[in-house]
């Protein structure tokens, strides 16, 4: 196990920049995800602190050690990738003690150490087969068994469930999350994917165009975005922005007023964003009317967009909603949980 | 009758008239197909026949069967040089299937999975690509020269070294196609596994590449085993030259051995064809790597 720094990274490809000066800070033990939308650097960042891409500029330490020159062999790490890279020509068994088959162990301890990750993760009946007899998630489990049996100062991740369905994707993410709380070992997971973000690490990184937007706990980012991207990438759906102006009983969008929480006194009269997010949207017999344009139901909740003040907004309803498009409700945002940004920087105020 | 059960008679119908006008269709295919087949292996199987009749039955105004050994017995007969050619070509193939193998193969890892210069691997490729596209006989001027200067003219080595430079771009072609299908991340899988460079090469890539090296070898034996041009100008003829080079010499200025010749021609052709028959679905399964996804 180990910590791991990002000090200041930058990566150039000829002229482009694809990472600006990246900071992160990640403590022994710890799940950390880096998570943005496609092309945010979150991929390069991971490869370089493997050793498969080359550092710009900047210093990344493992264990206090700086691996800037180091070749992947020599950073202690395992990677688990979106492809499971799995060799194909070996078996199970073969492909997770390849590693320390190249470090030359000796072949009762790879054995033992093979069948003991096997156990983990339910591979034992499987490690005779070859990875095109498998299925996408035990290809999945075998990649990560190839990486536990290492015993490695830290585990990468880089997106390894993009490749699943969606049932098998939830469940290999309680999985990943409970091995992770079994081995304790420092991981580092890339994904696209907010809500496996939010639901397995214990800090989030947000990125975008090379730079980190925002470092903190899962909650912490979904109750306190400091910045309009950010509030919009994580919580599903996303949250609803609408343009406006803050006055001192409340928000003027249009010619709706939407209720806030006493501002501060600077702010009133100024122009702003309103956020809010789906599930802080009250639907019932209060607040403003709002037309609905489209419903979709779940099951165990109700996704209504409607039209507010010339905008469209999403609200979700727990319980069954007998509405249908071109039906009028009232929605009552909840004061206590909104946020406002400026419309010029996307900051939060 | 109901509608229902109407309607399913015409579905019926349909259906048998258009299983007829399929079958039909296949019947055709079929039969231009054996026509054409036929077409292909009817001067084979002449040959073939030839080698086992007598020059006077080869000969004759009317069509006969008068089957005998003596071609075969003469063409390996210890005074003739056919026993000394087919052993020429055999070490010839072998040779250029290893040394074409190991060339093509460590030029094609190079152009697929190092990262050279653009315009390194764009030369290269451009030069696989036009290379095979040159008469042969514009190159034996400079070929002679070489073995002359290198002391290899006449020798199985030269032709070894010349039949591998005739084939090593399509080699490395078809190599290097085997080479990008294998995805990055397994030699970055290796590398992080601790792997070497080359450790990553035989123990991962090699075995990856294997079938994409078999149809690259086949293709390079059945050339080399063909190949005429560098064995007639190379060589100084007799025990010295390939079998593809025997068999001309067969047809002389006043006679013609109609029957040794459809034997050489037949012990030239057999084994390769029998070669080709089996690998074809190897061969072809090589060609079409990659093409679809």
């Amino acid at each position: 196990m180990a910590s791991v720094e990002i000090h200041n990274v930058q990566k150039s490809y000829g002229t482009l920049k694809a990472l600006h000066g990246v900071s992160i800070q990640i403590d022994d033990g710890e799940f950390v995800t880096l998570v943005g939308p496609s092309g945010c650097g979150k991929s390069t960042l991971l490869r370089m602190l493997a050793g498969l891409e080359e550092i710009s500029g900047g210093t990344i330490r493992i264990a206090e050690t700086v691996v800037n020159e180091l070749p992947p062999k020599d950073r202690d790490i395992a990677m688990v990738f979106q492809n499971y890279a799995l060799y194909p020509h070996m078996t199970v068994a073969e492909n997770m003690g390849f590693a320390l088959k190249l470090k030359n162990t000796d072949k009762r301890e790879i054995q033992g150490k093979v069948e003991r990750a096997a156990r983990i993760l339910n591979l034992d009946t499987l490690l005779q087969r070859y990875p095109r007899q498998l299925s996408g998630g035990q290809r999945q489990r075998v990649a990560m068994g190839r990486a536990i049996v290492r015993d490695p100062k830290v585990f990468l991740f880089d997106e390894p469930l993009s490749n699943l369905d969606a049932k098998l994707r939830v469940s290999m993410r309680a999985e990943i999350k409970s091995l992770h709380q079994r081995l304790g070992t420092t991981t580092v997971y890339v994904t696209h994917d907010q809500v496996e973000a939010m639901t397995m690490a214990d800090k989030i990184v947000v990125m975008r165009d090379g730079v980190v937007e925002q470092v903190g706990a899962p909650l912490a980012l979904y109750d306190s975005p400091v910045n309009m991207f950010v509030a919009g990438f994580i919580g599903s759906p996303a949250m609803n922005f609408l343009t406006g102006e803050i006055r001192d009983d409340g928000f003027l969008a249009g010619d709706v007023r939407l209720p806030l929480a006493a501002p501060a006194p600077e702010l009133v009269g100024r122009r702003a964003v309103y956020g809010v997010r789906p599930e802080h949207i009250g639907i019932g017999e209060d607040g403003v009317a709002a037309e609905v344009c489209v419903v979709e139901p779940t099951g165990a909740e109700t996704y209504l967009v409607v039209r507010l003040a010339g905008q469209e907004v999403t609200c979700v309803a727990r319980d069954r909603l007998d509405v249908r498009a071109g039906h009028m409700v009232r929605l009552s945002p909840d004061p206590g949980r909104i946020h406002l940004f400026d419309p010029q920087s996307g900051r939060r105020l | 009758m109901t509608a229902g059960s109407h309607a399913i008679k015409t579905g019926t119908l349909a259906d048998a008239r258009l299983r007829r006008r399929k079958d039909l269709a296949d019947l055709t295919c079929d039969a231009v197909l054996a026509l054409l087949l036929l077409l292909f292996i009817a001067p084979i199987v002449w040959m073939i026949v030839l080698s086992f009749q007598s020059d006077r039955a080869i000969i004759s105004m009317f069509w006969e069967l008068d089957l005998t050994l003596d071609n075969v017995t003469a063409i390996l007969a210890d005074d003739q040089p056919f026993r000394a050619q087919l052993a020429n070509s055999l070490v010839i193939v072998a040779g250029t299937v290893v040394l074409c193998g190991i060339a093509s193969t460590l030029a094609a890892y190079g152009l697929s999975k190092l990262r050279l210069p653009w315009w390194l691997t764009a030369t290269v490729g451009a030069s696989c690509a036009v290379v095979p596209m040159l008469p042969p006989m514009a190159l034996v001027p400079g070929f002679y020269v070489t073995l002359i200067q290198t002391g290899l003219l006449g020798s199985l080595a030269g032709l070894i070294i010349l039949n591998t430079i005739l084939n090593l771009p399509f080699a490395t072609l078809l190599m290097k196609i085997g080479f990008d299908e294998i995805p990055p991340a397994l030699q970055e899988a290796a590398s992080i596994d601790g792997a070497s460079e080359a450790r990553s090469f035989w123990t991962i890539m090699l075995p990856l590449v294997t079938p994409s090296l078999i149809t690259s070898s086949l293709f390079t034996a059945i050339m080399t085993w063909n190949e005429f041009l560098m064995g007639l100008t190379m060589t100084s003829g007799g025990t010295t030259s390939p079998l593809s080079v025997g068999i001309a010499s067969l047809v002389q200025p006043y006679e013609v051995r109609w029957g040794q010749l459809s034997a050489v021609g037949s012990l030239a052709v057999v084994p390769i064809m029998i070669a080709s028959v089996l690998a074809s679905k190897r061969i072809i399964a090589g060609m079409t790597r990659g093409s679809v996804k």
